[in-house]
């Protein structure tokens, strides 16, 4: 029943749906909107105005969160044109893609059983940043028009996206059994 | 804007009333208490002048509890009674406390409900309940210096305290009768203290070892906010436990035998604290250590053997350190300064680890002990509405909350560092036909088994439809608070059927307990609970009734339908008419009304609001100023 129903992340925001986000300027307008509506600022009203103020807090945080970072910005402007990153029914990936994601793999399985890699876990992160990088350049290119085609394919890149992500996170981890 | 104040967001309805609000810091070893007067947030001192209340509470036959100075020295003599360090106790099981905590001479006692006891000469007593013991002392102390009833508290907790933690210091403060405004982190109070005060921008690393708990939070600060990054921590690591190592040493070193004699016990914990704070300033101090036959042992110690001694408490605080880094995203050479708290960051052992481990010295110009108490009395006095001011905290959750799914494993809903408040749902399914029942587990912690995690509470959601495997669909929703409290709610989306529970978690006391201990120290204090619960109430129904009056009279027209508008106006009138009466049930079911009908015309108008808040200003608002 709350605004969630009516507005996007990018209304929210007042801003045009767009994944070339100012970042800066977004998070300008994050923290104007939450020193205006945080619970903080309404310890002294009733309790309905500090429930709502909480779900609209909770709401901007989320849509803080979704828009600040690629992947999901990436997803989320996907989902607004009805298409599903993570179909189940559709898992095609692209050949030489995969192939490039075995080859990261072997090399991140390879560290896992060894001590004492930090250059390599370092060497590593370098590598999969550039290809996270890559894919973020493009996607710029793809979001600027909303042709099916280039949604498709913007489709794709999220989804290589989300692998790259998948194995940085993983390699962190790798990174905290050295702490 | 009465429903949400967005024209004048802090302002208080009624601008000119100063209300008393006061901050807490409930620590492990000591506490105080700090308010803002005469625009100066200060701890506030006892009769004799001592702003450090230790977190002591001596339990006498017969008698009422002592707290602070006059407990520890009970203690010496009385140590079975006497309980310190309760903090570690808070929200923890019998066993946790057995296996982890426990070095004290109290005899825990497992009872047949969640919350462990102590046993003492004047009954048992529950963490929480000890814990309010020491809060009622601050606030004693608070409304004696202040001249008045309290408007409210912040209460300071570690940042890394789990959810049943944070809910058993809420239901101290409520037991001590202190109405708690919000509970905010230590480090996050810290570094308000700290910013405000020195008007400094950039990334701030607050690392606080306390006597039982150590956190570190990576904050950002600018022109006012005070973002968390990320925190850290280890809620059972602080100075306590070097006091133990030492404790051993002394144990090893004098060839004592008879270890658990309580009154050994406790003059070797005390030895072991004065060591620690003479060789702050000595390089070399002597021990006087009374034995249980009788005789006295001394020896001498040096700093450098302390340091040893010590040294392995302090290394397992980088861990942490590390971690909150690379959560929050930042590399050594981002961070503008290091704030230290607690009291055993004096040490320079602790200092020397710290900036070889960060590459630069902290500061040292803030009082480790006060920092936190004076953060959450700065906070307290603006969430009161005495200040309206630009001060906003954008704090996060420690530690990731999930659900049990199949095969004991743990699926996370919101992750650790998720700024707060926040909710978050996940769609689960049943996975047998015509399953009617659901049941739902929900857990705290990074890892992956269920067995690894904490369990918060376990609820289950009945009346699910009928169907094949895989057709219902349960939408389960966390959101947690401001306060960092989680609240947990199911619904089956093709019935619409909703269970709502309020996590009471594992450990902790339920509703009805807490309801009774408020009872019986209600009474003793001579207090009626129910006028004040009705007080309560009628406040509740004035502001309702006033907000809901003035939204109507600036948008009532342009937003409400006539008939809409006429039913508010009759729920109104209903209120006005009951809250001026005594009987609370029918103000709480006018309010409840009143509240319905209102809540699509204040999401409209919080719509309404949000617009107003981000357009009509030009653009060169929203982009950086130069630091």
């Amino acid at each position: 029943m709350l605004s969630d129903l009516t507005k996007s992340y990018f209304e929210l925001f007042n801003l045009d749906t767009t994944f070339d986000l100012d970042l800066d300027d977004l998070e300008s307008r994050f923290r104007k909107l939450q020193k205006e509506f945080h619970p903080d600022r309404f310890v002294t009203v009733s309790e309905q105005e500090r429930r709502i103020a909480m779900q609209l807090t909770a709401q901007i945080n989320e849509a803080y969160q979704t828009l600040i970072k690629p992947l999901s910005r990436g997803s989320y402007m996907l989902k607004l044109e009805d298409i599903n990153v993570n179909d189940e029914t559709d898992t095609k990936m692209d050949a030489s893609f995969l192939m490039e994601q075995m080859e990261l793999r072997e090399q991140l399985d390879e560290l896992k059983n060894k001590k004492h890699q930090e250059k390599q876990i370092q060497n590593l992160t370098e590598t999969i940043k550039s290809s996270q990088t890559k894919i973020i350049n493009e996607l710029q290119v793809c979001f600027k028009t909303t042709t099916g085609e280039s949604l498709m394919r913007a489709r794709n890149l999220v989804r290589e996206l989300q692998f790259f992500e998948k194995m940085a996170s993983q390699l962190e981890e790798l990174d905290d059994e050295y702490l | 804007m009465a429903l949400l104040q967005i024209s004048e967001p802090g302002k208080s309805t009624s601008p000119h009333e100063h209300r008393l609000a006061i901050g807490i810091d409930l620590g492990t070893t000591n506490s105080l208490v700090a308010s803002v007067r005469s625009g100066i947030a200060d701890t506030m001192a006892d009769e004799n002048g001592n702003h450090l209340l230790p977190s002591v509470v001596h339990y006498a036959d017969g008698k009422s509890s002592v707290v602070g100075n006059d407990a520890l020295i009970a203690g010496q003599k009385d140590p079975v009674n006497t309980i310190s360090s309760v903090k570690r106790m808070m929200g923890r099981s019998f066993s946790e406390i057995n296996s982890v905590i426990n070095r004290s001479s109290n005899r825990i006692v497992d009872t047949d409900t969640s919350v462990p006891r102590i046993e003492t000469a004047s009954g048992l007593k529950s963490a929480i309940e000890v814990s309010s013991d020491i809060l009622k002392s601050l606030r004693d102390r608070a409304e004696k210096t202040l001249g008045g009833e309290l408007f409210g508290a912040v209460i300071t907790v570690p940042a890394y305290f789990d959810d049943a933690q944070r809910q058993a210091t809420k239901d101290a403060a409520k037991l001590a009768g202190l109405k708690i405004l919000r509970l905010i982190n230590e480090p996050t109070a810290a570094a308000v203290a700290y910013g405000l005060d020195k008007r400094v921008n950039g990334i701030f690393v607050i690392y606080d070892l306390g006597g039982g708990t150590m956190d570190v939070s990576i904050l950002k600060l600018n022109k006012g906010v005070f973002e968390v990054l990320a925190t850290a921590g280890d809620a059972v690591l602080g100075g306590d436990d070097m006091d133990h190592l030492i404790v051993d040493y002394l144990v090893e070193e004098s060839g004592e035998k008879n270890i658990n004699d309580p009154v050994f016990k406790q003059s070797a914990l005390t030895q072991a604290r004065k060591i620690k704070e003479n060789l702050l300033a000595n390089d070399t101090t002597d021990i006087k250590l009374l034995l249980p036959g009788g005789e006295e042992w001394s020896g001498q110690l040096t700093r450098e053997k302390m340091q040893t001694l010590v040294a392995p408490v302090v290394e397992k605080t980088l861990k942490p350190c590390k971690r909150a880094m690379q959560d929050a995203g930042i590399k050594k050479t981002d961070i503008n300064g290091i704030v230290l708290v607690g009291g055993p960051t004096r040490m320079q052992i602790v200092r020397k680890l710290i900036s070889e481990f960060f590459e630069q010295e902290p500061l040292t110009d803030i009082d480790p002990d006060k920092v936190v108490a004076v953060g959450a009395a700065l906070q307290a006095d603006m969430l009161a509405g005495n200040k309206n001011n630009d001060v906003l905290l954008l704090d996060v959750t420690p530690l990731s909350l999930g659900l049990e799914i199949m095969g004991g494993m743990v699926e996370k809903i919101i992750p650790r560092n998720s700024t707060i408040p926040v909710a978050r749902a996940q769609e689960f399914t049943t996975f047998k036909d015509g399953q009617t029942a659901m049941s739902i587990h929900v857990l705290q912690g990074e890892r992956e088994m269920v067995s690894d995690c904490r369990s918060l509470a376990k609820f289950e959601l009945k009346g699910i439809p009928s169907l094949v495997a895989g057709a219902a669909r349960i939408r389960v929703t966390f959101q947690v608070d401001a306060d960092g409290l989680l609240n947990v709610s199911a619904t089956e989306l093709t019935s619409g059927i909703e269970t709502r529970v309020e996590v009471i978690p594992s450990y902790g006391l339920t509703d009805g307990e807490i309801e009774s201990m408020l009872k019986d120290s209600i009474s003793h204090a001579g207090d009626d609970m129910a006028a004040r619960a009705l007080r309560e109430q009628q406040v509740e129904a004035d502001r309702l009734y006033e907000a809901v009056t003035a939204a109507i009279a600036q948008d009532g027209e342009a937003l409400l339908s006539e008939s809409k508008l006429s039913e508010i106006k009759t729920c109104l009138n209903t209120l006005d008419t009951v809250s001026k009466k005594t009987d609370r049930n029918a103000i709480k079911l006018a309010i409840e009304k009143l509240d319905k009908a209102t809540q699509e015309f204040a999401a409209m108008r919080m719509d309404l609001g949000v617009s107003r808040a981000l357009s009509g200003h030009n653009i060169n608002e929203f982009t950086k100023e130069p630091d």
